[in-house]
């Protein structure tokens, strides 16, 4: 029986929801917050429940007062709380200003000799208009002098690459094409697989959520950031925590801090 | 021509046959060929009695999924395999044919819900349950285990009826006639009568339970570690493969196909189990 209810005694716990080892988001993560040591060893506890989606990341934070987890700013809803880190929130004023520290660019990058039809796409998606889409979703666009003027091209773009990216391109292709009569063909997988599928000719445009590698960038590769995506914290709603120092957070994927009363103190309840 | 004929549809007939039995060995060959140089590699023994598995710093141990599987089925079964019998022996033999034609019906469309359904179900209500009434977070592999007795009741629930009405009806209309209640006449008579197709039902439940996948991710937390509790999560053989197979590469991958391994053998083991059960039964 001993085994059986061996953790009633642990109501206070701080339940931690992580995402699974490889995922973009649980990468980003561990560099942003340092859970990651010098030889690239995950810290994160390895007791932490591991959720494969960001919906059921949302599920279980916005059904448990004692959960914290993580996810991207463009998947917060009412249901969760995104607490500041450090005193600063994760807003998109903060995210351009680089004052929140937790974020990533997403970027698509072209070959040098990229077709007409491509660098269509791409101007449409630097336009005004891209990065108003590109804002609706809940990311942060990046400001470029670009203007789209609708052209007579027609015929088929593929772009392929990091599933972190491949929404905002969904949503942007489906606009394109309803203006243009350029087909976007969209393939997920990741940042690396795409951008060799770039340099391989395999597609027109390739979409990653991390930085080119210098032997990348000696292929000759351009990449344009489109937006930032911001990884924001969150707990439930009912939680009276508001604010958690980016240590706290290291200390809690770590499994130092288990119990919120070590970070909710009277001041923030 | 008439015999040709017939021997061309013999052909289509073998053929079609043929179809099943290839499935089943190209899978066989792909998982024994892909996972057995990576058992070798990381070592037969340390690999199904090693505790930790954390493919970043390439130590291999499935331990924890083994158990985790094991206890999650066990768990199931112990929820659902009492309520499907009872339920059989109720539809079989006691239940008014008007109630019959209303809980039937049901429990096939239970049998018809897609596994992510059952997933959602749990992690919007079971889990939640869970986590008021007996504490911990929630996801664990009680939450597992009660999402997984739902989903084999029907499985269990169907063969042990058909296995108590195979029975001749002289079985049950014999211990009316010396006397017995009609609930003495179930229990006493038919059910042990029935016993080697119940016990069949009972493992194909075990089957479709630790086979399944994408409801148990949704609610066992997928842990990597020993589980200590009922209320503390697990991963299981399946949830595994499920969870690392898309960013997998060299050892690492070779080593999910050899959990593949781990879990194919716990399921042949099964099924011989099954075929000895039916084999008694026709005898």
């Amino acid at each position: 029986m001993l085994f059986i209810f061996a953790s009633c005694g642990e109501r206070n716990s701080i339940h931690v929801i992580s995402r699974e080892a490889g995922s973009g988001t649980r990468s980003s993560f561990t560099e942003s917050f340092t859970l990651v040591d010098e030889n690239g060893y995950d810290l994160t506890r390895a007791d932490a429940d591991i959720n494969d989606s960001t919906g059921v990341v949302l599920a279980n934070v916005s059904s448990d007062e004692k959960a914290v987890g993580y996810t991207s700013i463009a998947s917060l809803s009412d249901k969760v709380k995104a607490v500041s880190i450090d005193g600063i929130s994760p807003t998109a004023e903060n995210v351009i200003s680089q004052k929140y520290k937790a974020s990533r660019a997403l970027l698509v990058v072209v070959r040098p000799d990229i077709s007409t039809e491509a660098n269509d796409f791409i101007s449409f998606i630097l336009s005004p208009l891209g990065r108003r889409i590109i804002n609706d979703m809940g990311y942060v666009s990046v400001p470029y002098d670009c203007e789209y003027k609708k052209s007579a091209l027609s015929g088929k773009v593929t772009v392929a690459g990091s599933s972190s990216v491949a929404p905002v391109i969904e949503r942007l292709a489906e606009e394109y094409e309803a203006i243009s009569d350029i087909e976007i063909e969209l393939q997920q997988s990741d940042s690396s697989s795409g951008i060799r599928s770039l340099s391989e000719g395999i597609c027109d445009i390739g979409l990653s959520s991390r930085n080119l590698k210098e032997d990348e960038l000696m292929l000759g590769l351009v990449p344009y950031e489109i937006a930032y995506d911001a990884l924001a914290v969150i707990v439930n709603a009912k939680n009276p925590l508001s604010d958690l120092s980016s240590q706290q957070v290291s200390e809690i994927y770590k499994g130092d801090i288990k119990y919120w009363y070590e970070v909710i103190d009277d001041e923030n309840s | 021509m008439t015999k040709i004929r017939e021997k061309a549809m013999h052909a289509v007939f073998l053929f079609s046959a043929c179809i099943a039995i290839f499935g089943v060995l190209m899978i066989c060959i792909f998982l024994f060929a892909e996972g057995i140089p990576a058992l070798r590699e990381i070592g037969v023994f340390k690999f199904v009695f090693g505790k930790v598995w954390n493919p970043s710093a390439d130590e291999y141990g499935v331990l924890p999924m083994i158990l985790g599987s094991i206890y999650v089925t066990a768990g199931a079964l112990v929820i659902g395999v009492p309520v499907g019998i009872l339920t059989s022996v109720y539809l079989a033999m006691l239940c008014p044919v008007k109630l019959y034609r209303i809980i039937r019906p049901l429990i096939d469309i239970l049998a018809g819900v897609p596994s992510v359904i059952l997933g959602l179900f749990g992690i919007t209500v079971v889990v939640p349950a869970v986590r008021s009434i007996f504490g911990g977070w929630g996801s664990s592999i009680l939450a597992a285990s009660v999402v997984l007795s739902i989903m084999i009741l029907p499985t269990v629930i169907s063969v042990a009826e058909s296995s108590l009405r195979a029975l001749p009806t002289s079985y049950f209309e014999g211990a009316l006639a010396l006397g017995a209640t009609r609930e003495r006449g179930a229990f006493s008579v038919m059910l042990p009568a029935a016993s080697s197709g119940v016990a069949a039902a009972v493992v194909l439940g075990t089957g479709r339970a630790i086979g399944e996948t994408m409801a148990v991710i949704m609610v066992a937390g997928n842990q990597s570690v020993m589980p200590s509790s009922i209320i503390k999560g697990v991963r299981t053989l399946t949830a595994n493969i499920a969870i690392e197979m898309g960013y997998a590469a060299g050892l690492h991958r070779d080593a999910l196909v050899a959990t593949g391994v781990v879990l194919f053998v716990f399921i042949l083991l099964l099924n011989l189990l099954f075929s000895a059960l039916t084999r008694r039964r026709e005898r």
